[in-house]
């Protein structure tokens, strides 16, 4: 006991000492979130149109007019089909609307009109996008335009966007972001503890003095944790109080859950230090195995759901992937008892196992 | 098992990578209590994984260990603050200060705070809240060795603890142990230091993980020089035949008397003077030797001299060429061998030949003639294709040294070259030095081994960034009514303290 406080006290002076310890639990977390705050935007903005009208009469020209308007499209108009299209392959504008000669009077003939939507498919996340857009502009100002002569739609849906009226993408990047940033500050703080301790040549004294593998095991966790919980505090007042995210949860509940995810956070990192004995490598290694798998497979950019069985398997190893689903309930929901169960038990489960491993992977001598 | 020996060992056997490398080779060995004991072998012998063995740090494949009849493996917690153990790299957190280094490992070992006497002893005690990172290498070392000594162990095992420390500390570390030692304590210190060994109780000399003389050192010879000749004869002699290295060197030609000139140098850090109006001079082939304490400034002038580092004033000249004025032309004519290893261990001898011969700018044919005869001329041929690191370490010390001399330098910069490096290997590096002077090159080095100040035609002592005193090793012996340059060295540097 007397061992483990004398190490996890000295823990704490080279955390002190160390600049980049602290520059990793608090700077970093603040220049993730404000970027993914204010940087990212998972919407398309901007998407750039070309029109080619060959109808021009009154009606076609209060449809372009429409376009022009909108804040998400940026028009541009064309008076030869052929130089929009060579615009299209070469990336200038993302999709090309043709509208026909006879559009304007066809449509007050009352008759079906076709209008050529041609979208550039390279950049797979904008084909819905500027599909959506352009569906929505033109039924929006059919709507207007001929609503009294066509009969009311018989089913009208009116979307609500529950647990984020305003549909604001924010409301619901930042929380999980939020989990994103906490894997990667785990398991950088930990990634390079041990293997500091091999590349300086300490672990040989740490050894010949007979220091215990669970004293050890201990003194490494204690000090990272509490900086962890610290660097989270501090990540929430920000996202609280200056980002003006609202919580709805439940305090308490947020941090017995973060204690559960840091422990097995810091264990992936720990057992990535205990495995490499070189830092360099160790920081490589906490990078992609810690921070990359937290970004694309936690369900933060792209859906658990539609991964193959194998990878939504895999997904369930990750501990930010059962905190995302946790965090963003308790920002926007509050806490649901029976997620927050689920995710506490599988996150203590997932810590418990890589407690393990760190543990075994130990050293007790030199050539282990 | 007799009670006097406090360990024994018997038919030890560890090999290292699946079997490829053996590295202790059915080794037996008893050792009495309160001996003090020097551990003698070449690099690679097998001193650190003995000591390792010893301390339950590594685990045997055969054979059996006994200290005190406990079994270092298994029964380690009995005798704990009993044995003590000090690597050979800095174990030290760097980033704490003396005291706190110490109050941690005096709690890992479950032993009461009472390092204020072995601070004293080693002068460090106004040094306690320092950060150990800022400590000279003799002040780390006496700090590493505190660590050991603290317990009052009955066991101490000093792995190289001189190792690229100055005379002056070399001495202190050697009478803090004889001093705080209690009578029953046995000491193994494992040293390339002859002088060192000589004066122990016993020495045990390894070779190849198998013990090749073990005895009292004056029964092998009376005098420190003979000894040495002795042991390197026991580990496969050395047999002084012409330097290939430098049989087939052909020196530029040139008309300057004096290639390195420097004048008046300072460099200034803040208040503090690193070094201080430093001035000398190298004649054409001459030998000379920058010695001084650690932390005297030598490294600094060093790299002065090379143009990494502005002087804060004056100005060196290599080759009549002003080294301010022009740093890369006067850099084209020196070959700068670094202290540490600085090739690249996994690329093979050839790639790191190609390599250095463009990193110097050898244009394509020029660069081929070039490596074709430093090949021939270090005899590189069987060892082309193997990976730098896999080399024998003289072999090692061989390519950095064609890697310095590749474009044909007609001054060599070599900052402590032989540090960490064994008796016969020393030995042979020498060999090359002196030929290559010979044959024109001048050389300009430092080093903590007074022995090889010897080799020197003209020596400069640093301390505290000043010249204290210059000149040709014999007159400065005679000067200071010493026997060897080693005592002289100590009584300057003394004398000079005292005045300060």
């Amino acid at each position: 006991m007397k061992i483990t406080l004398a190490f996890i006290k000295k823990e704490f002076l080279q955390i002190i000492r160390d600049p980049s310890s602290l520059l990793i639990a608090f700077i970093l977390p603040t220049v993730l979130l404000f970027i993914y705050t204010y940087g990212i935007n998972l919407d398309f903005t901007h998407i750039r149109l070309g029109i080619n009208n060959n109808d021009n009469e009154k009606q076609s020209n209060e449809l372009i007019d429409k376009f022009k308007q909108n804040n998400y499209i940026n028009m541009l108009l064309y008076n030869n089909r052929q130089l929009m299209f060579n615009d299209l392959t070469q990336g200038k504008i993302q999709a090309a609307l043709t509208i026909p000669i006879d559009f304007s009077r066809q449509l007050s003939a009352g008759k079906e009109v076709s209008l050529q939507l041609i979208i550039d498919g390279a950049n797979y996340n904008q084909i819905s996008y500027a599909q959506n857009y352009i569906q929505q502009i033109t039924s929006e100002w059919l709507n207007q335009t001929y609503l009294h002569d066509f009969q009311q739609a018989a089913v009208e849906i009116r979307p609500r966007y529950l647990f984020n009226q305003n549909n604001d993408g924010r409301r619901a990047v930042v929380p999980s972001s939020l989990a994103v940033t906490m894997t990667l500050i785990g398991i950088l703080l930990t990634a390079l503890v041990v293997s500091r301790e091999w590349e300086r040549g300490t672990m040989e004294a740490l050894l010949a003095a007979n220091i215990q593998p669970i004293q050890f095991v201990i003194g490494k966790y204690i000090p990272y944790f509490i900086v962890g919980m610290l660097s989270l505090s501090f990540s929430l007042a920000v996202i609280i109080f200056i980002f003006h995210i609202p919580f709805h949860g439940s305090f308490f509940v947020l941090f017995i859950i973060s204690s559960l995810f840091f422990y097995a956070s810091l264990g992936i990192g720990l057992i990535i230090s205990n495995c490499l004995h070189d830092q360099m490598l160790a920081s490589m290694a906490a990078l992609i195995i810690g921070f990359l798998p937290a970004l694309m497979m936690s369900g933060v950019v792209f859906p658990i759901l539609s991964m193959p069985t194998f990878f939504r398997w895999l997904t369930q190893l990750l501990p930010p992937t059962h905190y995302v689903s946790f965090i963003k309930n308790e920002f926007m929901v509050g806490s649901i008892t029976q997620t927050t169960i689920l995710s506490g038990i599988l996150l203590f489960i997932l810590g418990f196992l890589f407690s393990i491993i760190v543990y075994k992977k130990t050293a007790r001598r030199l050539d282990d | 098992m007799d009670k006097q020996y406090i360990i024994d060992i018997q038919n030890l056997h560890k090999t290292f990578k699946s079997g490829k490398i053996t590295a202790i080779n059915h080794l037996s060995l008893k050792i009495e209590k309160g001996q003090t004991i020097g551990l003698i072998g070449a690099d690679g012998a097998g001193k650190t994984t003995l000591l390792r063995l010893i301390n339950g740090l590594l685990l045997p494949d055969e054979g059996y260990i006994s200290i005190n009849g406990l079994n270092p493996w298994n029964d380690k917690k009995f005798f704990i603050n009993k044995i003590s153990y000090m690597p050979q790299k800095f174990a030290l957190y760097e980033d704490l200060t003396i005291k706190e280094n110490l109050d941690f490992y005096a709690k890992l070992k479950n032993i009461d705070k009472n390092f204020n006497n072995l601070l004293d002893f080693a002068g460090l005690t106004l040094f306690q809240n320092r950060l150990v990172g800022n400590l000279s290498g003799g002040m780390k070392q006496k700090l590493g060795l505190i660590c050991a000594l603290m317990g009052n162990p009955d066991l101490l095992l000093l792995d190289e603890p001189s190792v690229g420390v100055d005379p002056v500390s070399r001495r202190e570390l050697l009478k803090m142990v004889k001093k705080t030692i209690h009578n029953n304590a046995t000491v193994i210190w494992a040293t390339a230091y002859m002088d060192e060994a000589h004066g122990f109780d016993r020495v045990i000399v390894i070779d190849k993980g198998k013990i090749i003389y073990q005895g009292k050192p004056y029964d092998l010879a009376p005098d420190t020089k003979k000894f040495e000749e002795k042991i390197i004869a026991l580990m496969g002699g050395f047999s002084l035949q012409a330097s290939e290295v430098a049989k087939n060197f052909i020196a530029k030609p040139h008309h300057h008397e004096y290639v390195v000139e420097a004048d008046n140098l300072s460099k200034k850090y803040g208040e503090f003077y690193a070094v201080k109006n430093n001035s000398f001079k190298i004649k054409a082939g001459k030998i000379f030797g920058l010695l001084g304490p650690n932390g005297a400034g030598k490294s600094t002038s060093f790299k002065m001299m090379c143009g990494l580092i502005k002087p804060t004033s004056g100005t060196a000249r290599i080759m009549g060429i002003d080294i301010i004025k022009n740093p890369s032309a006067a850099r084209a004519n020196i070959g700068y061998m670094a202290q540490k290893f600085s090739l690249y261990p996994n690329l093979s001898v050839q790639q790191n030949l190609n390599f250095f011969a463009g990193a110097y700018g050898l244009s394509k044919n020029k660069a081929d003639d070039a490596i074709k005869n430093i090949i021939d001329i270090f005899a590189f041929k069987p060892f082309l294709n193997d990976n730098a690191n896999d080399l024998p370490l003289g072999f090692k010390q061989r390519l950095s040294l064609a890697c310095a001399i590749m474009h044909n330098p007609s001054v060599l910069f070599l900052d402590e070259p032989t540090s960490g490096v064994d008796v016969i290997t020393r030995r042979e590096f020498w060999h090359h030095i002196t030929s290559l002077a010979k044959k024109g090159v001048s050389v300009l080095i430092t080093t903590h081994f007074m022995d090889e100040a010897e080799f020197c035609d003209d020596i400069s002592l640093f301390y505290q960034g000043k010249t204290i005193a210059a000149g040709k090793p014999q007159e400065l012996k005679k000067s200071t009514k010493c026997q060897t340059l080693e005592d002289a060295f100590i009584k300057i540097i003394l004398d000079q303290k005292r005045r300060d």
